[in-house]
């Protein structure tokens, strides 16, 4: 199908969103969309939220039993919540996008604020109802869910930040401890490689 | 010549370790554990003296991949993590 039999020329139409942190980290949503059947989403999120990710992703799959640990740390569980809970929004901010669809998951995740699945926690009922206004007032082609998902992170960003410092601290503290002589010695013990000399 | 050629063949004796000495070695294991929850570590370290050698070999196997695993997994990680740190100051 063409462009012409669409109805849809190949105008790019593009949604910027920026918002400066209190502590001077600006958050960056950038959508763009072109046509209907050639729609192309880019969303630019804090470079240190996707690297988190990143990195929390490949721990999970190289080494899933430091999650533990991590885990148990409050710091780092509220962090890597956050994280997940900024990945989440962003994708439904992307979902939002497709008229119809998009808004159904748009609607359920401002209807999870009444349960204990609130995906953002920290935006009140009256913005999260209220946008869905304007997603009325678009013909449902706005990604309102993308001011809740702003706000929401936000308000994260130091949370992710306290936790990635955490991580970096319990992460140093074995890698000294494993890294000793005195480990070193005595895994070697049950090492079957090192034990014929 | 025969005997040269049971020289060059010869492997070298295995190193045995008593079973006083990979007990010790667990019990040092053990205390760097990340998958043992901290607060059963002493109960488990207590148990050591009760355990046979096998026990103590397969325990011990365990924890020595965990150091192996864990010591790959800082190399990798550890340095991303603090550049993505310095970037967040």
């Amino acid at each position: 199908m063409t462009d012409q039999e669409t109805g849809h020329n190949d105008e790019t139409q593009e949604i910027r969103i920026k918002s400066a942190g209190h502590d001077d980290i600006t958050q960056e949503i950038e959508i763009k969309s072109r046509g209907h059947n050639d729609i192309t989403q880019e969303i630019n999120i804090q470079p240190e939220v996707a690297e988190l990710t990143k990195i929390f992703t490949e721990l999970g799959a190289s080494n899933e039993l430091l999650w533990k640990v991590m885990w148990a740390d409050k710091d780092v569980r509220e962090s890597l919540k956050a994280t997940a809970r900024a990945l989440l929004n962003v994708g439904i901010s992307i979902a939002d996008f497709v008229p119809v669809i998009g808004d159904a998951i748009s609607l359920l995740a401002d209807a999870a604020k009444w349960t204990q699945f609130d995906l953002t926690p920290n935006v009140s009922k009256e913005i999260a109802v209220g946008s869905e206004g304007l997603e009325l007032l678009s013909g449902g082609f706005l990604p309102t869910h993308a001011i809740e998902t702003i706000l929401q992170i936000r308000h994260d960003a130091p949370q992710i930040k306290k936790g990635l410092k955490r991580t970096k601290k319990i992460w140093t503290a074995h890698e000294k401890a494993i890294k000793s002589k005195r480990v070193a010695d005595a895994a070697a013990v049950f090492d079957s490689k090192s034990k014929e000399t | 010549m025969p005997q040269q050629f049971l020289i060059v063949n010869q492997k070298k004796p295995k190193m045995t370790k008593s079973l006083a000495q990979k007990k010790q070695a667990l019990e040092v294991l053990i205390e760097q554990s990340i998958l043992i929850d901290v607060d059963r570590k002493d109960e488990l370290i207590a148990k050591i003296s009760q355990m046979d050698e096998e026990a103590v070999d397969a325990l011990g196997k365990f924890l020595a991949l965990e150091v192996k695993t864990a010591k790959k997994f800082y190399h990798d990680n550890l340095g991303k993590l603090d550049s993505l740190d310095t970037k967040t100051n």
